[in-house]
């Protein structure tokens, strides 16, 4: 009987615990926005001007809560020194929410949507208009001319910062790069090996790659000569081959400086019409469609494909692998392709805005937050998000210049996997949280083999083609005008990418390309090139 | 004075249940806070939901995203492509378990049939991306199925880009990890069979598939009907998150249903308010549904649901 009493106490007591642990997700959604940021920012009370002691931002113990996707190659260690300098340095604690960079779009909409974003976040895959008209960013334009003169003089100098302005204020802090960019995008990337084995000229234009591949197929029947990693990659990112074929997806700029839809013009039919060959021939992976990252590096270290388009970074990581397998293998880069236009062309990773980073309208102080990131843009701040701890990890040189310290050198050249190793271990790099980025700090960790290519030696092969090309970026808008793109966008994107993925594959017949741009049209694609223009031609009036 | 022994009656009642009600109290609990409150959320089915001005804030927009929906160019073929999936996966899902357990309940090795038993419930504590990743690597051009269509001189196919094939590998691979566990309650049910009777009809003759036709099957008959009825209840409630793992832009013809929809509209595409007047479509539905199949089954065979 005395059994029976205490099961019966501990239903009742699981029960109200379950009860009470759950009450606020009961009415989630509702009005979480204040308990949240109450929660979150412990003593965010007063605004320390930062002139208080020892050169802290504030005085207070201050903790501000961030969003951090994470890379599976670099694991974000939340005590890791950067991250202790930035704390001994302002004084402020970063509590960090690490997700997996494979998630980070669907935990941040979802966090989003429930009003709980944290104080600080990095954006994720949705545009950065779409996010401001939820209500989440905090506008910064007035908070940085008082607080933030580092930023602000960066939003005064770099040419396009102001692109990514919205409704005339700032709502998203840029990634800025402080030295040279050795990075080109997305590149094409070949087995020079078999192109050798089978006494083939590396290709210059479209058309000979097709060649190629070809041979190459009819060489190595088991292999498939195209790998790609997913249909952006091929059909709609600005970094897949499309701009190199002298196609777009959606908006460029035409040498007389006018915005355009992509998806609608001949160009893009003309790559598709590739595109659908070299399926048909079965020389573009026929799956691709379901092949993620994983797979593809898989496919691609195991001798499976041959040809890639793609971040020159992943040469590194499938050159190892192949060469257990067979020790002549390797892919190497090969020079930009012609286009039917004749023209060379390539974007290019932009030199900023590689990433932005917001602020949520709820953080606390938000003063002390603004004065956190001019900091983090500061020399200091780029110093211990770039290199870690004074001392520890670094020392200045008689130039003035950070050098790794000789036992970090002697420990990480030893390491497999030194360069994403190391920015594991110290925080840093674009990988971590570097708003102000030394994007060569730790490139002599990079080549682990003595042959395979450094940035810098990717950088040289390209450094005098004038195909290399910045990507546009696209004017400010009004709050009106990014929601009737918003509108537009969601009309067109999900019918595009039904269709020309049918395109493609030759499911649906490209003589039917001409009804699907009226169809684009009708749902607003030309109104969307209006909108376009005429906001770029106001941020050049406003110039 | 009536309405003191009524008291004192349900007071005597929960004295004498008092551990029953204990226990129904949990999932009570869980009922008013998973299934109830969030209701309360369905108000921004009619207004235009602004995350920053709270569900109260927002502006009242009557049936404008209803309206909308209907409208969309994708409602019949979402309607068709959940229904169907829906259709199918009772017409194949729903007797198989039976049939599995009436089997299982023949096998007479003892150690056999739990072997047996334990296998088939193993995919379902399977984690739903690892049981997708899984149908993936099967349905690929070189993955298992090919292999084995390849014996026989077929040429490969990649399933999962072709149209026609989406409804086939959901509903197999829904069975397939399915089947042992639905078959539970049916065994339970077979449990509960009177060994007499049995034991009257092999005395009148029956043989083993007389004695599951005449005996067995009428004496579950009544767990089947609540069975299907609650499963008519939730035919239009696939399992979201394997049918977004499972689809891809080339095939959404076929494999784009309401709930992946609402996923991409309202969460991926911030139409929050949108996307719960879509949910809240579907849900109506369910409920019609379930209502009408109570309804059928009260008329034709006695047993349902209330």
């Amino acid at each position: 009987m005395k059994k029976n009493v205490y099961v019966f106490a501990v239903i009742t007591l699981i029960s109200i615990a379950l009860l009470a642990g759950c009450s606020n997700s009961g009415n989630s959604g509702g009005n979480t926005d204040a308990e949240q940021s109450g929660e979150t920012n412990n003593t965010a009370g007063t605004t320390g001007e930062s002139n208080s002691a020892e050169g802290k931002l504030t005085d207070e113990e201050v903790t501000y809560t961030i969003a951090l996707p994470e890379n599976p190659l670099q694991p974000i260690d939340p005590n890791a020194p950067a991250f202790q300098a930035i704390t001994e340095k302002t004084g402020i604690k970063l509590d960090i929410m690490v997700i997996p960079g494979a998630d980070y779009p669907t935990k941040m909409n979802t966090l989003l949507a429930s009003g709980q974003l944290p104080d600080f976040f990095k954006l994720w895959g949705a545009d950065p208009m779409e996010i401001y008209e939820t209500g989440a960013l905090l506008p910064m334009r007035e908070l940085i001319a008082e607080h933030a003169p580092i930023i602000q003089e960066d939003y005064d100098t770099i040419e396009d910062l102001k692109r990514t302005m919205i409704d005339n204020d700032i709502y998203t802090l840029p990634m800025i790069r402080r030295d040279v960019n050795y990075e080109k995008g997305t590149l094409p990337i070949i087995r020079m090996d078999l192109l050798e084995e089978q006494q083939l000229d590396v290709p210059t234009t479209w058309d000979e790659l097709y060649e190629v591949l070809k041979q190459l197929k009819e060489a190595y029947p088991n292999a498939i000569p195209y790998g790609a990693r997913g249909d952006n990659r091929v059909l709609f990112d600005i970094l897949s081959p499309l701009p190199s074929m002298g196609a777009y997806y959606n908006l460029y700029q035409t040498d007389d400086k006018e915005w355009q839809l992509g998806r609608t013009k001949e160009s893009y039919k003309r790559a598709l019409t590739f595109y659908n060959k070299l399926y048909e021939e079965q020389l573009l992976d026929n799956e691709f469609l379901l092949v993620d990252t994983q797979s593809w590096l898989e496919g691609l270290s195991s001798g499976k494909y041959l040809f890639f388009y793609d971040n020159p970074v992943f040469m590194n990581q499938v050159n190892g692998p192949l060469q257990q397998i067979d020790p002549d293998a390797r892919f190497e880069p090969i020079p930009i392709l012609e286009n039917w236009d004749g023209e060379k062309q390539n974007y290019k990773q932009p030199d900023h805005y590689f990433h932005q980073f917001g602020i949520s309208r709820n953080v606390e102080n938000p003063e002390l937050a603004i004065q956190f990131w001019n900091w983090l843009y500061s020399e200091e701040g780029t110093l211990a998000t770039n290199y870690g701890i004074e001392g520890e990890q670094y020392t200045i040189d008689e130039n003035g210049e950070p050098q790794w310290t000789q036992a970090v050198i002697d420990e990480y050249t030893k390491k497999d996997d030194p360069f994403y190793a190391l920015q594991s271990d110290f925080g840093v790099g674009n990988l971590s949280l570097s708003p102000s980025w030394l994007s060569a700090a730790a490139d002599r960790f990079r080549a682990s083999s003595p042959d395979s290519l450094s940035p810098e030696a990717i950088h040289e092969m390209y450094v005098d083609s004038p195909a290399i090309k910045d990507i546009p970026v696209e004017p400010p808008y009004t709050p009106e005008e990014g929601e009737r793109i918003k509108e537009i966008n969601q009309d067109i994107n999900d019918f595009s990418k039904v269709e020309l993925n049918k395109f493609l594959s030759g499911s649906r017949p490209l003589s039917e390309f001409d009804q699907f741009v009226t169809s684009i049209n009708s749902r607003g694609g030309e109104e969307l090139v209006e909108i376009v223009n005429e906001a770029e031609q106001r941020f050049q009036d406003n110039q | 004075m009536v309405n003191q022994s009524r008291m004192a009656y349900i007071a005597r009642n929960l004295k004498r249940s008092k551990y029953l009600y204990a226990m129904m109290l949990l999932p009570f609990v869980y009922l008013i806070v998973f299934k109830y409150l969030p209701m309360y959320g369905l108000i921004i089915a009619f207004k235009d939901f602004k995350i920053y001005d709270g569900m109260l804030g927002s502006d009242w927009v009557g049936f404008k995203h209803f309206q909308k929906f209907f409208m969309d160019e994708n409602f019949v073929m979402l309607l068709k492509n959940t229904f169907l999936l829906g259709f199918y996966l009772l017409l194949f899902g729903f007797p198989i378990p039976i049939l599995f357990a009436l089997l299982i309940n023949e096998i007479r090795k003892k150690w056999f049939k739990k072997t047996v038993q334990s296998l088939s419930y193993l995919p379902h504590f399977i984690s739903m991306v690892v049981v997708v990743s899984m149908v993936v690597t099967f349905v690929k051009v070189d993955g298992l199925i090919n292999g084995i269509t390849g014996i026989f001189g077929f040429a490969p196919i990649s399933y999962l880009l072709q149209e026609e094939w989406f409804r086939t590998i959901f509903v197999t691979s829904e069975i397939w990890q399915t089947l042992g566990w639905s078959s539970i309650i049916y065994l339970a049910a077979i449990s509960g069979v009177d060994p007499e009777q049995i034991e009257a009809a092999v005395i009148d003759g029956a043989n083993r598939w007389h004695q599951v036709i005449h005996v067995t099957l009428p004496a579950i008959a009544s767990t089947i009907v609540i069975m299907f009825i609650l499963n008519i209840g939730n035919i239009l409630d696939l399992s979201f998150e394997k049918v977004l793992l499972l689809q891809n832009p080339q095939i959404y013809e076929t494999a784009d249903v309401i709930s992946t929809y609402v996923f991409r509209k309202g969460l991926e595409g911030f139409q929050y308010s949108y996307a719960t007047a879509v949910g809240f479509f579907n849900s109506i539905i369910n409920l019609c549904f379930l209502v009408a199949a109570n309804q059928l089954s009260k008329r034709f065979g006695g047993s349902s649901i209330w």
